[in-house]
Formats: C-alpha cells, structure tokens, sequence
C-alpha cells in the first residue's frame, strides 16, 4: 500500500531540520565565558570618520522627551546628550563618570552655613540653545518652576518638592520665593538642608529649556536642545531624530552628524539580527539574558571580534541592588535572628547566575558600589551560603521564643526571566531552616504597588532598585526608613522602622562629601548587620550590542551607554 | 433592508456601550492605581493625590465612566493615555493603518493560497495533491506565527538577505527619522509579515473551503445541474462555488475585523508600531484610556464587518432576505 502521507511526514522533517540548523547556525561559536568585566571604557582613539548617521531602534520606546516629564532610562540617555545641566556628570568611566563637575555653572554651588541656600553661578551665553538662544541662570529657573509647575504633573517634584521654599500648595502662578535669579546666580532657598539637592539639581529634570516654553502635562515633543545633541524631530511610537548641536561649543564630544532612532517598538530578537547584519546600528534595550551568553561569546571582550578592535557587545554595571526585602512587620520576619539567617542560608552566587549571563554581580551590600559610601560599607554575609551559621542563628533565635516551621509568603514578578528559577532556589535554601516559603507572582506593576500597602501579608519582597541618582540617600532614606512606610504606594518594603536608625539616616541626609559618604557607609553595615532588614543579593549589569561599524563606545556611569561620543570607524 | 440595517446599528450601539462598561470594569478590578505610576518613584500621598484629581481617577468608577462617554460622544475624543500622555485619537490614528497593512495585505494573500487550494482539494480528495495539501496545512495550524515570523526572518533576512528583517516603512515616504518610505520599500517591508499572517490563516481556510465545496458538490441541485447538461466549468463555479461561499464569507469578515484589532503577533515580531502593539504595551502600563481606544476601535471594527458580511449574503445568495 502506498504512503504518500509517510513521504510528506520525511520531507516536512527534513524541512524542520534545515530550519533548526539555520537558527542554531546564526547563534552559536567561539569562547567559554569567562569572568572579566566587559564594560565600554571608551576606547576614543578608535580610527574613525568624522559625522554620519548612526540608526538606532529601541524596543520599548520611551515615555516622553519632555525633561520635566521624561523618567525612562532610555528617555534620560537621550536626554543625557540633548541636555545642559547646572551641574552634570562627564562623558567618563566610572570612577570619574560619577563625579559631579560644573557645567552650565561656572562652579559648584555654593552652600549657605545653615545649610538653606544654594548658590549656583551661571555665566550667560556659555552655552546656546540650537536655536541661538543663549543659556542663563533664568534658564534654569525656568526649568525648575515648570518642573515644580502643579499643572506640569512632573515627576520632580516627589525629588525636590518638599525642598524648595514655597514649592508645596504652589498654584502655579508667579513664582516661588524658594527659586530666585539675580544676575548670573541663581538662588536656592530650602526649607532645611538637603545632602541631595546638589544630585538632584543634576538629574536630566533640570535640563535647560528655552524660555517661555509651555508648560503642559501632556509633554512637548520638539524642545530646542542646548547638549552636544538636540531633538530635531519625534514622532511617537514612531521616530527619533537627534542632530548635532551647531552652537555646542562645550567640552563633551559629539562624534556623529546624527542619531536616528528608526524604529521604537522592535522585537528584541529582531533587533539583534538587524543589528547583526547592520540594518540597525544600535538597539539598547534589545540584549536579553537568554541571548547575552552567544552575544558575549561572538562579540564580547574575549571574542576574536574583540582582539581586532571591533568589540561589540558590552555588559556594564549599573547603580542598582536586587534585593529580598524581609518584611519586619509581619511575624514570619519579626526577629533579627531570623533575618540574619536567611541572609547566611542564601547563595547569592547561584541566585544571581539565574537572572543572566553576567547578568549581576552577587552582592550582601546595600550600597551598589557606584554610590559614595559603597566603599566604606562592610560585607558582612557571604556569597555562597553558609548553613552552619545560619542554623545556629535559627536556633539561638529558637531560644528568644521563635517557633518553626515559619511559613512565608514571597511576591515575585510574573514573566520575568529568572524570577521562577530563583523562586525555587529560594525555596531550597530557607527549607533547612524551617522556613516554607509560598511564592506569588504578579505584573510587574501590581507587585510594586501590593508590596507598598502598609499591611500587606507578604514576608519577602523580592525587588530591585534603580538609582535615579549615584548617592546613598536614594537607597537608604528612601527604600529602608520609617518615613517611606506609608499607608499606600511606599517604598520601604520591609516596613523596616527603627528609631535609631531613621534618626542616623536624616541626619546622613543634611551632610556633604565624605563625611556624608563616610556616615551612609557605616550605616549601612550596622543596619545589614545587627538588624539584617534586606537580603541583598546583587548588583545588575547592563547589556549593549552594536552594529560591527559603530566604535568609541563608553558606558557614562550614571546615563548608561554614552551615545555622544559614539563613532563610525573608518 | 432599511429596517433591517437601522435595526443592527441599534444592537451594535448596546453592545458597544456594554464592550465599553466591561473594558471599565475589568481596569477597576485590577489593584494598580496609575496615578503612582505618573507620580513616580517615591511620591508622596499628596502628589499622587493630586495626580489623582487631575486624571479624573479620585470620582467613583461611574463618574469616570460618563466622564468617558461624554469625552467620547461629545468632544470625540478617546481621552489621553495615562503613559505618554498623548491623544489616543491620535495613537490609533496613527497604529490602525499599519495594522490595516498587514491585515488585508495578509488576507488577499491567504484567499489567493487558501480558494485555488481548497478548491482543487475538494474537487480530488485523497490525490497525492489533496494529501500534500492537507500536511501543509496541518503545518501551517500547528506552527506559532512568533515562529513562523522569527524563522522568515532568520533565513529569507538574515541568511539570504533577500528582504528586510523586520520594521515598518511608511507608504507615503520617509518621515523624518526613517530610512525607507515609499510603495516600494513598503511593499517590500511588507512581504514577510504577509506571509507571516497569510500561513495560519491560509491552512484554516484551505480546510474550510474543502469542506465546503465537497459538501455542496453532493448538493441536490448540483446533481441537478449536471443532468440538465451544464458543463463541468460551470457547475463549479455558478453552482458549486457560489453556495461554498457563504460560510466562508461570513468567516472572512470576521477574521478581518478580529486582526484589524491587533494582529498581535505579527507586528510584534516585525516591530510594527500597530493596534496590536500598542494595545499589549498599554495593557503593561495599566494605561485605561488607550486600552479602552483599541477595544474601542476593535468592537467598532466586529461591528461594521458583520454588518458587511450580512449585506453581502444577499448579494451573494438572492435567496437571502434581509428583513
């Protein structure tokens, strides 16, 4: 009896052959890995053309390009190269990329001795819009009060807003006594001293903006740009057009003609392969965890691309801790005994190989180690766990009348990459110490805002905070003191509430330089050590590829990939 | 048929309102509030209050939603997205014509595979041809159009470098920002996820209209037809082919209508900045008033294509009255 149908089943095979050969044939060769940090230092002395257009793609897109209003990561690298701050951070790696350095300001601001004025020199025309319009102290009060402007609805103001004189219960109208401009200076009145203020002034929220620009909740699309960079064109969804400055006469680079985001909502995998065969230049938000090995392997610093001096593929540190927020409120956490131990039971090495390849580095610390701080803060935990302590915590714990088995209740996001896998190892680890944990998983936004009801039952937040700015008030004041424990939306998911500590930490809050770094440092060790309100668990790194033609990348600490100095090689 | 049509127009009225009460009150069920989402990262209680008063979020959920309507029937606007906070009007203005693209690009594709193959299918069941095209259409079921999309793209982009990879050209022209633009660079941005959609679609259809056509053939007045002498070509196509039509007509609308609402996968993929991809980004932002804008445009959508598919019966089949 005939088969043709057997036949058909062989020829359909053998088509599904050829199809996974050529899929595994694009993705795979070369390298084993390794462990050496692959970050873009800026290699400028890349032999390169001067000008050109560089195609870039995002794949998530971006929230706005207004800066009063832009808030994404991807909208603040933009605005990192359209942008003139007072005061801003310089186109180097870490650990000079961090350092804040006058900009706009013909200095750094001076700071009153009570600690509530803020003098910032601004000498007019030092820089021009775009347009010709030259850049003052009046420039940056324009930004400030459109930001702190009730009908701009700008972020900012949750940074700043309770700072600035007057600026709370402001209708909007006028001015507010807490901005004033007199001359080339312009004066901050605050209603008491603010450590951060000097960062949050750098923040791409205070970027210069055209006099008598609108305000508008809605965003303005087209602001002429006084950076290396401005926006030349935006169409939403769509297009980005950013085009060299004529009038930029600073000292940042500005390598290309022009950057032309062509597409904003690719696929990543897409972006990949376009980026692969040079359709695109640059897609940031692309790479993926699950791609990052065969990436880093091909294109990466030990790559045979990266010995000719063509690397392309870069993984980079950003200011950001992953964290397992105990929640101190609800019994299961209650005892420090207890968190001590899960903070020895974890193996933060394992953990943190689930979320990628190189994709964070395993850490005990608060302080990511960009932030000032950082360097004082003392590693307490170890990076693989450690059982025997971490019982004999559990058992004096036992003694101040602690009762096993403790059952926990873990939020974890829904679709992430490594969430289900560390979930488990998670469960593995606290299972030896008579700690059950329940895991339940959320969209992303959902989980953040359960987290941050006060009550909730779960017991282990499993988060992740990104810096908006490289100081420690933006961890600790923030995410660990009694005042962030609100009724709604907090930030303190531990619900972490001690007197002594919260004093220690708005005091740290009013100082400056080292002896502000110098003071969050020690805080941080005693607060991981004697009351243990996180585990933390790593500090993330960032993904980016390019297209073989594009050189002279270097990862600006604060801003991400520098796309100013960006260059075509020859 | 007047009556007829005014009828249907009222029925598709309350199930619009009744589309646009659900869309509401599934939002409302979800415990996000976007006004923190606006305020940003370490807001306090009072900013995100006042974000509150100024999207309208602090009125009860009724008040929000004849807000809604009277924003929508009065000043014909969809609102503004919660995310970007740009017009929706404008963001599915903008979305639905790429969407369009693809989807009736898409269509013309699969009924020029799926009619000539489902015909031919019927008309030699179990030929080596008709077998082929059963497993190819067995194939075109069972593969995920991400798949199929990632797979066109990797060897027909990739390896042959015969087509783009992926992305959208405006037909128009380049718009500032874009490298390609115009019919030609259209069309060929436009061929993959042609085909990409074209596959699944075509596999259904190819079934559909097999199974129709050999249903019809065994019709009495077929039978008929053949007896009083007609020839075969004629049979087929004033007897046969015009009765095999109808369901597939009727399946044909609503298919369009359903894709015009986001042909999700395909523009996902290809990195389409369509109804589909904004609807899912919107979805992740909790961002109501564009949610409710595509479910809107897609209701409007079912709506206007079942009422053309109705029409068409009576052209198609004159023994169909519309009353």
């Amino acid at each position: 009896m005939k088969r043709p149908g057997m036949w058909l089943a062989l020829c359909l095979l053998t088509v599904g052959i050829v199809l996974l050969g050529a899929a595994c044939g694009s993705s795979s060769s070369g390298g084993n890995g390794g462990v050496s940090s692959s970050a873009a230092t800026g290699n400028t002395n890349t032999p390169h053309i001067q000008g050109g257009t560089i195609k870039a793609a995002l794949h998530g897109g971006i929230d706005f390009l207004d800066p009063a209003l832009a808030y994404y990561q991807i909208s603040w690298q933009i605005e990192y190269v359209t942008c003139v701050n007072l005061i801003g951070y310089p186109d180097k790696p870490a650990p000079e990329g961090y350092q804040l350095q006058p900009e706009a300001a013909s200095s750094m601001p001076t700071v009153s001795a009570d600690g509530k004025t803020v003098t910032f020199t601004v000498p007019a025309g030092k820089y021009k819009f775009n347009t010709g319009e030259p850049v003052t102290a009046q420039t940056f009060a324009d930004s400030l009060l459109r930001d702190l402007n009730p009908k701009q609805v700008s972020p900012f103001v949750s940074f700043v807003g309770s700072s600035i004189e007057g600026a709370t219960g402001w209708n909007g109208k006028g001015t507010i006594p807490g901005v004033q401009v007199s001359g080339d200076k312009l004066i901050l009145h605050l209603t008491q001293p603010n450590g951060t203020i000097v960062a949050e002034m750098a923040t791409p929220f205070m970027c210069a903006i055209p006099h008598n620009l609108p305000v508008n909740s809605k965003g303005v699309n087209s602001i002429a740009g006084a950076g290396p960079y401005y926006v030349a064109s935006y169409s939403p969804n769509q297009s980005i057009v950013l085009k060299r400055n004529p009038n930029y006469t600073g000292p940042r680079p500005h390598n290309v003609d022009e950057i032309d985001y062509t597409q904003l909502s690719i696929d990543q995998n897409q972006g990949i392969l376009a980026t692969k065969n040079g359709s695109i230049d640059y897609c940031p938000d692309c790479p993926t965890a699950a791609q990052s090995l065969n990436l880093y392997q091909q294109y990466g610093d030990g790559s045979s691309a990266a010995q000719a001096g063509k690397q392309s593929f870069f993984i980079s540190p950003v200011i950001e801790v992953n964290y397992y927020a105990l929640n101190t409120a609800n019994k299961a956490f209650s005892n420090a005994l207890v968190r001590q131990a899960v903070n020895y039971a974890i193996d933060r090495t394992a953990l943190t190989k689930q979320r990628g390849y190189k994709a964070g580095l395993p850490t005990d610390k608060y302080l990511p180690p960009q932030v000032p701080g950082a360097s004082v803060e003392q590693s307490i935990y170890p990076m693989t766990a450690d059982l025997t302590k971490a019982k004999a915590l559990m058992s004096q714990a036992k003694q101040q009348g602690v009762k096993t088995p403790i059952t926990a209740l873990v939020y974890s996001t829904q679709g992430c990459e490594s969430c289900t896998n560390r979930m488990a190892i998670l469960k593995q680890e606290l299972a030896p110490l008579g700690i059950n944990i329940k895991v339940k998983y959320f969209q992303r936004a959902v989980q953040f805002q359960e987290e941050g009801v006060k009550g909730t039952p779960n017991d282990i937040a499993d988060e992740g905070w990104l810096a908006d700015f490289p100081d420690p008030y933006d961890f600790l004041n923030i995410l660990l003191s009694g005042d962030s424990i609100l009724p709604k939306n907090g930030d303190n998911f531990s619900y972490f509430n001690n007197p002594d500590f919260n004093k220690r930490m708005n005091d740290a809050a009013k100082l400056t330089g080292n002896q502000r770094a110098n003071t969050y440092g020690q805080i941080a060790t005693d607060m991981a050590r004697d009351q243990a309100p996180w585990a933390a668990e790593s500090n993330q790194t960032n993904y980016d590829f390019f297209s073989s033609r594009i050189g002279c990348q270097l990862w600006e600490p604060s801003y991400g990939m520098d796309l100013a100095t960006l260059c075509i090689r020859k | 048929m007047i009556r007829y049509v005014i009828r249907r127009l009222l029925w598709a009225c309350v199930l619009f309102l009744a589309i646009t009460v659900l869309t509401f009150v599934m939002f409302f069920v979800i415990p996000v509030n976007p006004a923190a989402m606006v305020a940003g990262k370490a807001a306090t209680p009072q900013e995100i209050a006042h974000v509150e008063h100024l999207l309208y979020l602090d009125q009860p959920v009724w008040k929000q939603y004849l807000h809604y309507l009277q924003q929508l029937f009065v000043h014909h606007s969809l609102g503004y997205s919660y995310g970007t906070r740009q017009s929706v009007n404008s963001i599915i203005g903008r979305a639905a014509p790429i969407t369009a693209s693809v989807v009736i690009g898409g269509a013309i594709l699969w009924m020029m595979v799926a009619v000539p193959v489902g015909i031919y299918s019927a008309l030699r069941p179990r030929s080596k041809g008709d077998r082929v095209a059963m497993v190819s259409v067995l194939a075109g079921i069972s593969a995920h159009p991400v798949w199929i999309g990632y797979m066109l793209s990797l060897i027909v982009g990739y390896e042959l470098g015969l087509l783009p990879i992926q992305g959208y050209c405006n037909l128009r022209g380049a718009s500032p920002g874009q490298t390609c633009g115009g019919p030609i660079d259209w069309f060929t941005h436009m061929i993959l996820p042609w085909i990409t959609f074209a596959i699944l679609y075509s596999a259904f259809y190819v079934r559909m209209i097999r199974s129709s056509v050999m249903e019809t053939l065994n019709e009495d007045y077929v039978r008929t037809a053949r007896a009083k002498g007609a020839s075969e070509r004629r049979v087929i196509t004033r007897h046969v082919l015009r009765n095999a039509m109808l369901p597939v007509v009727t399946m044909l609308g609503m298919d369009i209508a359903v894709a015009l609402g986001g042909a999700v996968f395909v523009e996902l993929v290809f990195g389409f900045p369509g109804l589909g991809g904004t609807a899912i980004q919107a979805v992740n932002q909790f961002d109501l008033p564009t949610i409710s804008g595509t479910v809107i445009f897609a209701s409007i959508m079912v709506i206007m294509f079942n009422l053309i598919v109705d029409l068409l019966y009576a052209w198609i089949d004159p023994r169909i009255r519309l009353t």
